[in-house]
């Protein structure tokens, strides 16, 4: 009768074992898979972030050399609305989606674009679209 | 290969435990619940691999897409910017209609064309390999504008994959050249007529020398991305 | 108890639709109303009589939601889910529409007047509360988005006598806004309520607010660690007492009596109620008491309740069912 202690020791192990191999296994194709399916959406989500980031800063720039430098106190103060807006896309990291204050920065710099179409009295062409998804998953 | 495995240890183990019982219909159905039990715990194994894998690359491999989409696409978006201002400027002094409706047409355009590239990122990582995948990372790992792109040479760089990576000092590889990668001949084509068409519009409106500089500079070597061979 | 409160007089204030909101003009000669059939209507006391002095039909495309004077009581603005904010002059007893003020993306949810009178909040549905500046030739200009919240924005009230702006939310929470630098940021945000926030009211000095909810709770808000005047530092809102268990639905409109201290609260259970500090109650664990309770005060949800500025005990409130009743407030012994 020893020999069964051992066979059920060898069972157990052997479960182990299987259950080891089959972990191994789906690990390494998980590591792939996960790899490949989060840079499909890093890469998506990055692109409409870095489009609608870099839109915003051409529309600050260009206003900012259309106008005429300060005739008046309103034209100062759009100025000034796009000289602080271009400085806060300019200190935005954009590129590191680990940034905790990527979506407030984000929000705010939105606002900002909203308060100088509002100023310049002009609707753009392009959405400013408060409603970005959240980046993880 | 591992089921296949299972499969043959599972008839060795079998026929050692014949010892054990000597009714054959018996041994049959305990190896039967045995091959069953152990292909069992593989599935188990399997799956909780594949979960705790994925868990694990899932927000890596977000980070690293979403690097190389925000440099990628920025640039593009500049021009869309540029546009949209000078579109909403022609509109404000309504005298420019002609300007408004090109400005208006070369955005539409930059819009597919903005479109197209996600598509083909989107495609690029869903398509790839993991051994490609790999080989990717350590292209792509950085993005540096401190490093230039010798794209101005002429005959460089005419859409092969890999000719403007080098070794840095530190001896991980450089991406250099991500549009050639990323954006497919006929979009490249696309963009840099739209970044041409841009400039005459712009050179036509009565705008500062400061403003058609700032946008000639769009495509020069500190953002490479625009740097088409216009 | 019921006693305490006593009807003076219903108007039917926009028929066949509902009556959104009601706000007093600065010196409480004048009551606007506003409802889903996108006019405003003026209202004047004739004898012992509530009646219309003027409709402002021409202004919006949808439902007026919410209205505000200006401190001089000269103008006033309205929001409405067409997306726009009109700037109403008044001109003896008509008054015409001077500006419109476009930029939200959707429903402009409430609009405030603040105490200087030459700045102007607005919140929509599109999340956002907007701050803008009036100038001496009447130019309206935005100073600030603030994108702070999550959700759509219900509504924005101003401090009493700071330039101190806050705004409830369907995201549960309170943010408070001050400026900076040139421009507006959000210093703090009040959590507690377990679902959309409503309505919030200062009291008359402006060290509490309170706050009320789809989560059937009225919240006191105090400012602790009074931040200096000037100072850097934030104050402190910290939740000093919760009404709860008064309430059987949404609780859609609170006010605070800045001649009395009583709160009125408008609910969804069709009734409106009053509550008082408790007298000797701690400033920092106050305690409150139902003192009043108009169990079917309209047919429909209340949608507002407001203090009348000069005579500390009368209250208007307005209903889905159209209607605006007026109340006088008796204080129990």
């Amino acid at each position: 009768m020893e020999g069964t202690d051992d066979l059920f020791d060898d069972i157990i192990m052997c479960e182990q074992r299987y259950r080891g191999e089959g972990y191994e296994e789906g690990l390494a194709e998980g590591n792939s898979a996960g790899e490949s399916e989060g840079k499909q959406y890093g890469a998506v989500y990055g692109a409409r972030m870095g489009s609608e980031l870099g839109c915003y800063l051409g529309f600050a720039s260009t206003w900012r050399l259309l106008l005429v430098p300060a005739s008046d106190d309103r034209q100062r103060r759009k100025i000034k609305a796009l000289d602080s807006l271009i400085a806060m896309i300019r200190n935005f990291h954009s590129d590191d989606p680990t940034n905790p204050n990527l979506q407030e920065d984000m929000a705010n710099i939105r606002g900002k674009v909203k308060q100088v179409c509002s100023m310049l009295n002009i609707q753009p062409d392009f959405q400013i679209n408060p409603s970005a998804k959240g980046l993880s998953f | 290969m591992a089921w296949v495995r299972t499969a043959l240890e599972i008839q060795q183990l079998g026929g050692e435990a014949e010892v054990f019982d000597e009714d054959g219909d018996e041994m049959r159905l305990l190896q039967r619940d045995w091959q069953l039990s152990m292909e069992k715990r593989i599935k188990e194994g399997y799956v909780d691999g594949i979960e705790a894998g994925k868990e694990n690359s899932l927000q890596t491999g977000f980070n690293f897409g979403y690097k190389v989409g925000v440099n990628l696409l920025k640039h593009y978006g500049e021009l869309k910017g540029i546009l949209s201002a000078l579109l909403a400027w022609c509109q404000l002094h309504k005298t420019k209609d002609a300007a408004s409706g090109k400005l208006h047409e070369l955005l539409t355009s930059l819009d597919q064309c903005e479109e197209q590239i996600v598509k083909d990122l989107s495609s690029f990582y869903k398509g790839a390999q993991p051994s490609d995948l790999l080989h990717c990372v350590e292209d792509m790992a950085l993005i540096s504008h401190e490093h230039r792109c010798e794209l101005n040479e002429p005959g460089s760089c005419a859409g092969s994959r890999n000719c403007c990576t080098s070794q840095d000092s530190n001896g991980s590889s450089t991406f250099r050249c991500m549009n050639t990668n990323y954006i497919s001949d006929s979009t490249k084509e696309e963009l840099c007529k739209i970044f041409k068409e841009t400039l005459l519009v712009a050179e036509q409106l009565d705008i500062s020398a400061e403003l058609l500089y700032y946008i000639q500079t769009l495509n020069n070597t500190e953002s490479p991305l625009i740097q088409l061979k216009c | 108890m019921k006693d305490t409160l006593t009807l003076l007089s219903r108007v039917s204030a926009h028929p066949d639709s509902r009556c959104w909101f009601l706000a007093w003009n600065p010196s409480g000669t004048l009551l606007a109303s506003c409802g889903g059939d996108r006019t405003i209507r003026i209202w004047g006391k004739d004898g012992d009589n509530w009646v219309c002095k003027s409709v402002l039909g021409e202004g919006h495309q949808r439902t007026v939601r919410k209205v505000s004077w200006s401190p001089c009581g000269n103008y006033l603005a309205s929001a409405s889910f067409d997306a726009t904010t009109c700037i109403w002059m008044k001109k003896k007893e008509e008054f015409e529409c001077i500006t419109t003020l476009e930029g939200h993306e959707n429903e402009v949810k409430s609009v405030a007047w603040a105490p200087s009178g030459s700045l102007l909040a607005t919140c929509s549905r599109d999340k956002s509360v907007w701050v803008w500046e009036v100038d001496e030739e009447e130019e309206y200009e935005c100073v600030s988005v603030l994108n702070s919240h999550t959700q759509d924005v219900k509504h924005v009230v101003w401090h009493p006598n700071q330039e101190l702006l806050a705004s409830a939310s369907y995201d549960d929470s309170v943010k408070l806004y001050r400026e900076e630098e040139d421009d507006w940021v959000c210093c703090a945000t009040l959590e507690g309520h377990t679902s959309t926030v409503w309505s919030l009211a200062f009291d008359q000095t402006g060290e509490q607010l309170a706050t009320c909810s789809d989560d059937k709770t009225v919240r006191i808000w105090r400012q602790l660690g009074t931040g200096e005047q000037g100072s850097k530092s934030d104050p402190n809102w910290k939740c000093v007492c919760t009404l709860t268990g008064y309430h059987t639905r949404t609780v859609y409109d609170v006010n605070w009596n800045h001649l009395t201290g009583a709160i009125a609260t408008a609910c969804g259970d069709d009734a409106v109620r009053i509550f008082e500090e408790d007298p000797g109650s701690d400033p920092l664990q106050p305690t409150f008491s139902l003192t009043a309770h108009m169990p079917r005060a309209h047919t429909q949800d209340v949608n507002c309740v407001t203090w009348h500025p000069k005579e500390p005990n009368l209250l208007a409130s307005c209903s889905d069912d159209g209607e605006m009743a007026f109340w006088r407030y008796q204080k129990p012994e």
